[in-house]
């Protein structure tokens, strides 16, 4: 929810006709139904999340053991199924990611750059008003 | 260990989803959204008013809830307001058109208002795309109607199939299809659509 000052929304209230009223308050209800499906989905989300990293505790266990059979047996099991062509869609993977990381870090910078002339462009200008994003452009916490 | 290459994948899986692809997609939204900003600011300082113009006042207050709000946007909401909009149809109505009226009653010239609408209708469909692209749910309601489109207009695609032009822009004509398959379950770029995009914009700022 928006921490949106108590006296703007009583005063928007007071200013509504009926219509106005009764969209106002089927938004409020969608927002409370929205809110327990975002709930749901969080906590489905972070179940698949533990049952995943279950999954490669569970299979990384016998390695982590000792020299005993069993962990050779598990070690031998990872190099067979670790094939090189596997190997190399990981690598490419973190390179992306890598790259993905350090064009995000510009494009970033680029945004605040933007924001700082654009505010220097505008400012003074009548009827301006602003997204109330950072200067990053991201949502403010809230 | 399949099971453990499974999971891992699973993980990296969401990671890129939740941490990558989501905000990357938020950011080009966004950036459209600024560029029809820019673009309404140039539009309104070649204006007689220039931007003492109202309509620029309100319009960038709506960009400016748009682009506040992306971020929270959420097909199941959507869905949830174009239903109410459905069960209390007057009401939703009522407000869509004071809304209307309160942007048409800034200017008696035509080609303004006409820009007014193009800019708002822009908006919308740039948040729509956004709530599609996001939304697991969204594309396979998507894909389902698109499919029910396709076959109900099987005659028509095969006309355009058949006309011997060689340039058909598929990209396009995917869009369009998925546009045209949520419109006809009525939550495509309609005017409830709009009305409930815009309704939850300028309740973010």
């Amino acid at each position: 929810m928006r921490s949106v000052n108590a006296t703007v929304i009583i005063d928007r209230h007071t200013k509504m006709n009926k219509n106005e009223l009764t969209v106002e308050l089927s938004r409020q209800q969608t927002l409370r139904t929205e809110a327990r499906i975002g709930l749901t989905k969080y906590v489905l989300a972070l179940g698949a999340g533990l049952v995943a990293i279950k999954l490669i505790l569970d299979g990384l266990q016998p390695l982590v053991v000792g020299q005993s059979p069993e962990a050779i047996t598990a070690l031998a099991a990872v190099i067979r199924e670790f094939h090189l062509g596997s190997a190399l869609g990981y690598l490419w993977g973190a390179g992306a990611t890598a790259a993905w990381t350090i064009e995000r870090k510009g494009k970033k910078r680029a945004i605040q750059k933007k924001s700082e002339y654009q505010g220097m462009v505008e400012s003074g200008e009548p009827n301006r008003s602003s997204s109330g994003l950072t200067p990053t452009g991201d949502t403010p916490a809230a | 260990m399949e099971l453990v290459l499974f999971g891992l994948g699973l993980f990296l899986l969401f990671v890129t989803w939740r941490w990558m692809l989501k905000p990357s997609l938020l950011d080009a939204t966004r950036d459209k959204l600024f560029d029809l900003r820019e673009s309404m600011r140039a539009y309104f300082i070649g204006t007689k008013e220039g931007l003492e113009h109202p309509a620029y006042k309100d319009l960038r207050m709506l960009l400016n809830g748009h682009l506040r709000y992306t971020e929270d946007l959420s097909f199941v909401g959507f869905m949830l307001t174009v239903f109410s909009a459905i069960n209390h149809r007057e009401d939703f109505t009522a407000v869509r058109d004071k809304l209307d009226k309160k942007f048409n009653s800034h200017t008696d010239s035509e080609e303004t208002r006409r820009y007014i609408k193009e800019v708002r209708l822009i908006a919308s469909a740039i948040m729509f795309e956004y709530m599609v692209k996001t939304s697991l749910l969204a594309w396979l309601f998507a894909i389902l109607g698109a499919i029910v489109t396709f076959v109900k207009n099987m005659k028509k695609l095969g006309v355009l199939l058949t006309s011997g032009d060689s340039h058909i822009p598929w990209g396009r004509a995917v869009a369009a299809m998925l546009m045209v398959s949520f419109t006809t379950v009525g939550l495509g770029n309609n005017a409830t659509a709009r009305e409930t995009l815009e309704n939850s914009a300028l309740h973010a700022l």
